[in-house]
């Protein structure tokens, strides 16, 4: 059942992410207005990868969460999923938004508020993945503080153009999206959630297949056969 | 370039040919020196030491106009220069040329989004030009204001031209993709290598194992 799934998710992503991207180039029309023109056709990947990117945190830190109370190892496999697939998620945010901004802005990085809190959230995530890892014995533990922690951020990151005076457009545009514009952007929308649930699952899968040889070879070596 | 677009080039030169020599006529007609008169003044002055001959009564110069001249035919012809496209053109290349006198590339590529006069007519060549050029030459706050407006002309035709480009520009838009594409492609290629490495290390242990069954 879960094979299937998978496996209907990922034709799913085959078939919808070159309809998205015929939709973002052919079909949506050029935004009127001196800082977007045609450069606003990057937003319809860039939004949803940032918000996959949150979605992302948001599972790691609550199967961290998890993981310290409970001590399930399943857990913490998932949230190590989670938090690579941020980082990978994260790092598409990054680079189409600095694209963006040197189109809009004729900069390519701006110091303001959202974009620190941003590029602080995919630091945490980065340094979430390196702990595990590099960390050796106990970095589980210390991996599930960090995935915590990030967590907390992600509201800030929304807020953020609201709190403080940024450059960032505000998050009133996909609510101002209408027809083909809102069709392309929910599309793009499903087919990176559906990435993000596959990316989890197989790094998720992966982990739990190394966990368990490693565990397979201590038994081994604990029964005298290695 | 078309056929229309020399004829048009042609016309214009050939109008602003006869502008010229219409503007050089009247500065004359007002005591202006034209070119290489100077020196023929010079040269008079050299001969002052001379004993003047029996001076002929010099015929009476017509008073310069006074700085502050406001021409009573600037409105009609104002008209007229937004009826007669070519001399609109005329005017425009004229003062265009002095006022982005450093950017004359940028310049002509705004000629793309060139805006006709308002009351444009097909044809039509005003009939009160020489008049008109003579007005002109004489009222230094409407050559100021012409200036000006076909200097705010030009800036309006850059606007366009650059905000066409940039409207057409669809190089960041692919360089971001394409920025999605290599970084998804990237974490394939290093999942790949990742879940080669554990089915190695699955395939060692397990010949561990065989080995030490063997054994």
């Amino acid at each position: 059942m879960k094979r299937a799934l998978v496996l209907g998710i990922a034709i799913l992503c085959a078939v919808g992410f070159p309809t998205a991207v015929w939709l973002v180039f052919f079909e949506t029309p050029v935004i009127d207005s001196p800082e977007l023109y045609f450069n606003q056709k990057i937003f319809y990947f860039h939004v949803p990868n940032s918000i996959m990117l949150f979605v992302a945190v948001f599972v790691c830190g609550i199967y961290s969460v998890r993981f310290l109370r409970g001590r399930n190892p399943e857990h913490d496999d998932v949230a190590n999923a989670a938090a690579q697939a941020g980082v990978l998620f994260g790092t598409v945010m990054l680079v189409t938004g600095s694209i963006w901004a040197k189109a809009a802005w004729n900069k390519w990085w701006v110091w303001e508020a959202r974009l620190m809190i941003a590029l602080l959230l995919w630091m945490t995530m980065l340094a979430y993945v390196l702990v595990r890892r590099y960390g050796g014995p106990g970095s589980e533990r210390l991996g599930a503080g960090l995935g915590a922690f990030a967590m907390i951020n992600v509201p800030l990151v929304y807020m953020a153009v609201h709190i403080w005076r940024t450059q960032h457009p505000k998050t009133s545009v996909v609510p101002g999206l209408s027809g083909k514009m809102l069709l392309t952007f929910w599309l793009s929308m499903l087919m990176f959630l559906g990435l993000l649930v596959l990316t989890t699952k197989l790094y998720s899968a992966m982990g739990r297949a190394s966990r368990k040889l490693e565990e397979a070879r201590e038994h081994a070596l604990d029964a005298g056969l290695l | 370039m078309t056929d229309s677009t020399i004829a048009k080039t042609r016309a214009r030169l050939a109008l602003a040919a006869s502008l010229c020599a219409a503007m050089v006529s009247t500065a004359m007609a007002q005591g202006e020196p034209a070119a290489g008169e100077g020196d023929a003044e010079a040269a008079a002055e050299d001969r002052v030491a001379e004993p003047p001959a029996a001076a002929a009564p010099m015929p009476a110069e017509p008073p310069p106009p006074p700085a502050d001249y406001n021409s009573p035919k600037r409105e009609e012809c104002t008209k007229e220069i937004e009826k007669d496209v070519d001399w609109f053109f005329a005017l425009k290349d004229r003062y265009v040329d002095l006022f982005y006198f450093g950017a004359p590339d940028e310049a002509k590529a705004a000629r793309e989004h060139e805006t006709i006069p308002p009351n444009f007519q097909e044809g039509y060549a005003s009939p009160m030009r020489a008049e008109c050029e003579a007005e002109l030459a004489k009222d230094a706050a409407w050559r100021g204001s012409l200036q000006s407006y076909f200097g705010s002309l030009l800036a309006y035709e850059f606007h366009s031209r650059n905000a066409g480009a940039f409207t057409t520009n669809k190089k960041h838009v692919i360089m971001a993709y394409a920025a999605i594409l290599v970084i998804l492609v990237i974490g394939l290629v290093g999942l790949f290598f990742r879940q080669r490495k554990l089915l190695d290390d699955i395939e060692r242990l397990r010949q561990d194992v065989d080995r030490a069954a063997a054994e």
